[in-house]
């Protein structure tokens, strides 16, 4: 912090109109935290529907197929991938960490499918009781966030010749390592609550 | 940058990046909305002024909502619910806080643009597209949606509750997404911008109460608009799929039993009251923030408490989150949560009454000049007070019990989502109309244009909260068949007149705008001698609002008559060589 006489000026201030790239990749990293603040109240609210809902008689837990484990060490070995591309580490560089994240991403979403494809096989169907409709919302409701981001990534993948591209990368990684944490969250909620 | 910047027409004012560019696209898209909300009010009060007339004229414009020219009842619940969500969502939210939080923002916390300039032209587009939607509903198979701006299920759950309950609802629900992610990028912006890119010397002290107010107002959007998505997202499954999210067993339609089991209306309540309080801070505090800024330029003294009022918004802000069951008194809660949500309204009012208060003490010993803004800050005030009062009642659960979906509730949230936020919008669109296009709005038109709004605006949702305590409750058609509201007949009557004069006065701001775009006196940068950054610009201010070099701010935006200097105000970019520096 610089100390001026009239008053004290935040170290990102200066009278350029135009931002230094570190002041690029604060702004974007802060509105991103706010946007996933976003998303946690509605990951929140969806759960407070669950457990309000829950409560009813017609609850009837659902056991989930072996098969969501697979998917979820899947999830969790594509944001390590990602982590380590973007630090370049373990012999991975940037465009091999996307590319790597991208299709464990692909592999996790046709995995999910297949979890919904069993759940149909045993007759465990969106209207079967409230716990199999909170269980295909809440997979669907994470999967369209996690398209989203693919799609994001697959942009920073193609551009990566573009400026702030370590920057970009950073936030792809954010927003990964968010999604697969609520991904291991909404699996709590549905698998032990 | 500001030279050599010419994009041409399209890019410059339709597939515009630069904030005020986007900002007057919001302040006129919710005018028009503004007007729409403002026929619907029409509608109703015609219905309830003279619930037996028949009126050949509306049947012939609408043969639907009029068969044989009497309100149809399902046409009557159409218009109320759009009036709601249209007042709500695309008047207030796009003129007051998106509008001018988008054309104020980067300008007085003296930055070059929004934090995000794409993402905020991708906001107002998507704006205009969840506008475009809900007007399309008017239109379809059954007309509009019919189940209140609240949704309540489960008429808003079964397509075949009423008319309005099938596709309306439906476009209702897609509409209000669309407009949830409009208004959540918009939201990203706001706070961002002031939080990473304020000029150096601004610290969060000197912001303008306005600033701030914006600045609570989004995080508060943020925050509370995610779990009315969840709703939506639920209420749709509930719709469209089949799931019991919402709708409990026994629910029999037209004779017919519904296949729904175990589901709860109640938790519908309960998402849509955790968005929908805060909400009406997110409209509220804008409006509050605002007349904080314009009376200062009008009685040319500071504003009374600068720092207790930043810290009552944020306390305003924080406790916002946590009162939403008081809408729900009457929903069978249990009296010990009754009585949590009671105290937590009783605590919010402190902070809101601390803000209040402070603004009246800002007019004392003030040279106060009259100026059409000025007229609608103090009316915005003299509404906050009278509103609040009434809301005292209304947050108790004991009283609201007995006022609980009356005329009493429809008088409150007029005055106080519906008025302040009216008045401060015009505050606004007065004061800061010469900044925008360069010239003055007429001032005689503007006085006229106030006292056709205030008074009959007072009158109208004061009486509405006498029908209340008589017992008149809210969305019904019509009052002539109950013996207990005959004697109302008369003051509906009167009430009603009374908007058609409120609306009258609109036609004059609307002849007054136009006429000022193109014919309005030019003025100089700072016509009303304000301390704030962008009056330090020219009027319109130009691309990149500062040009190459941003303002270094030295003071707080209150430096009024100044001690010893003999100036009149200080400008906030004035070093202390200028005036003596007070915050």
């Amino acid at each position: 912090m610089t100390t001026t006489a009239t008053g004290t000026i935040a170290p990102w201030a200066s009278t350029a109109p135009d931002p230094t790239a570190a002041q690029r990749a604060m702004r974007l990293h802060f509105g991103l935290w706010m946007f996933l603040a976003t998303v946690t109240m509605l990951l929140a609210a969806l759960s407070s529907a669950y457990l309000v809902r829950r409560s009813g008689t017609d609850w009837r837990p659902v056991a989930l197929p072996s098969l969501v484990w697979w998917n979820t060490l899947v999830l969790a070995a594509s944001s390590a991938v990602l982590e380590l591309g973007r630090r370049r580490r373990a012999g991975l560089g940037l465009a091999t960490g996307l590319a790597g994240a991208s299709l464990l991403a692909g592999v996790f979403i046709v995995g999910q499918v297949g979890l919904w494809r069993a759940l149909a096989a045993q007759g465990i169907y969106l209207l079967t009781n409230p716990h199999s409709s909170f269980i295909y919302l809440l997979t669907g409701v994470h999967a369209v966030h996690l398209l989203a981001a693919l799609v994001v990534m697959l942009v920073t993948l193609a551009t990566l010749g573009r400026r702030d591209a370590d920057t970009r990368a950073a936030l792809c990684a954010t927003f990964w390592h968010f999604l697969t944490g609520a991904w291991v969250y909404l699996l709590a909620l549905v698998t032990w609550v | 940058m500001s030279e050599a910047h010419d994009p041409g027409f399209i890019r410059r004012y339709i597939f515009s990046t630069d904030h005020k560019i986007i900002g007057i696209q919001y302040i006129l898209t919710g005018l028009v909305m503004g007007m729409v909300g403002g026929l619907l009010a029409v509608l109703i009060r015609i219905q309830l002024g003279w619930p037996t007339a028949q009126w050949e004229l509306l049947e012939r414009l609408m043969p639907r909502g009029y068969p044989s020219g009497f309100m149809a009842p399902e046409f009557y619940i159409s218009v109320v619910t759009m009036h709601g969500t249209i007042m709500v969502f695309f008047f207030i939210s796009y003129v007051l806080v998106s509008g001018f939080g988008n054309y104020l923002v980067p300008l007085q916390v003296g930055a070059k643009d929004m934090a995000y300039p794409l993402l905020n032209m991708l906001s107002y587009w998507f704006a205009l597209l969840s506008a475009v939607v809900m007007m399309a509903s008017f239109l379809v198979e059954g007309g509009a949606a019919a189940a209140g701006w609240t949704a309540y299920p489960p008429l808003s759950a079964i397509a075949s509750a009423v008319p309005g309950s099938g596709l309306g609802q439906s476009i209702w629900l897609v509409s209000m997404a669309i407009f949830i992610a409009s208004f959540t990028m918009s939201g990203l912006n706001v706070v961002a911008t002031i939080f990473t890119m304020r000029a150096p010397g601004m610290t969060m002290m000197r912001l303008p109460l306005t600033i701030w107010s914006y600045f609570i107002a989004a995080i508060l959007g943020l925050l509370a608009f995610p779990p009315l998505t969840a709703a939506a997202v639920l209420l749709l499954f509930d719709r469209h799929l089949g799931t019991s999210f919402f709708l409990p067993s026994g629910l029999v339609v037209a004779g017919q039993p519904l296949s729904f089991q175990g589901g709860s209306p109640l938790l519908w309540q309960h998402l849509f009251w955790f968005l929908g309080h805060p909400e009406v801070y997110v409209l509220i505090l804008p409006a509050l923030g605002i007349v904080g800024d314009v009376l200062p330029a009008f009685t040319r003294k500071p504003v009374f408490g600068y720092r207790l009022n930043v810290y009552s918004l944020i306390a305003v802000g924080v406790l916002s989150m946590v009162v939403w069951g008081h809408h729900m008194f009457v929903s069978g809660m249990s009296p010990f949560t009754g009585e949590y949500f009671t105290l937590a309204t009783m605590v919010i009012t402190i902070p809101m009454t601390v803000y209040g208060v402070n603004l009246v003490a800002s007019l004392f010993g003030g040279r106060m000049r009259l100026a059409t803004p000025m007229l609608f800050s103090l009316a915005a005030v003299a509404l906050f007070g009278s509103g609040g009062f009434g809301g005292l009642f209304l947050g108790n659960a004991t009283a609201d019990m007995q006022l609980h979906d009356t005329y009493f509730v429809v008088g409150h949230f007029h005055f106080m989502i519906g008025g302040v936020t009216l008045m401060g919008t015009f505050a606004a669109l007065y004061f800061w109309f010469p900044k925008m296009f360069g010239r003055s709005m007429h001032e005689g038109f503007g006085k006229l244009h106030f006292w056709g709004t205030f008074a009959p605006f007072f009158m109208v949702f004061f009486g509405q909260h006498f029908l209340g305590l008589q017992g008149m409750p809210r969305r019904y058609y019509a009052f002539n068949t109950y013996e207990y509201l005959e004697g109302t007949a008369g003051q509906n009557t009167m009430l009603s007149v009374l908007v058609m004069v409120l609306v009258a006065a609109q036609f004059v701001f609307m002849v007054n705008f136009l006429w000022s775009l193109f014919k309005g006196q030019p003025v100089e940068a700072n016509p009303w001698a304000a301390t704030t950054l962008e009056w330090t610009v020219a009027s319109p201010p130009p691309h990149g609002n500062f040009g190459d070099t941003l303002p270094a701010v030295h003071r707080w935006a209150y430096e009024y008559s100044p001690d010893g200097t003999g100036e009149d105000f200080a400008p906030q970019t004035a070093g202390p060589n200028d005036a003596p520096i007070t915050a």
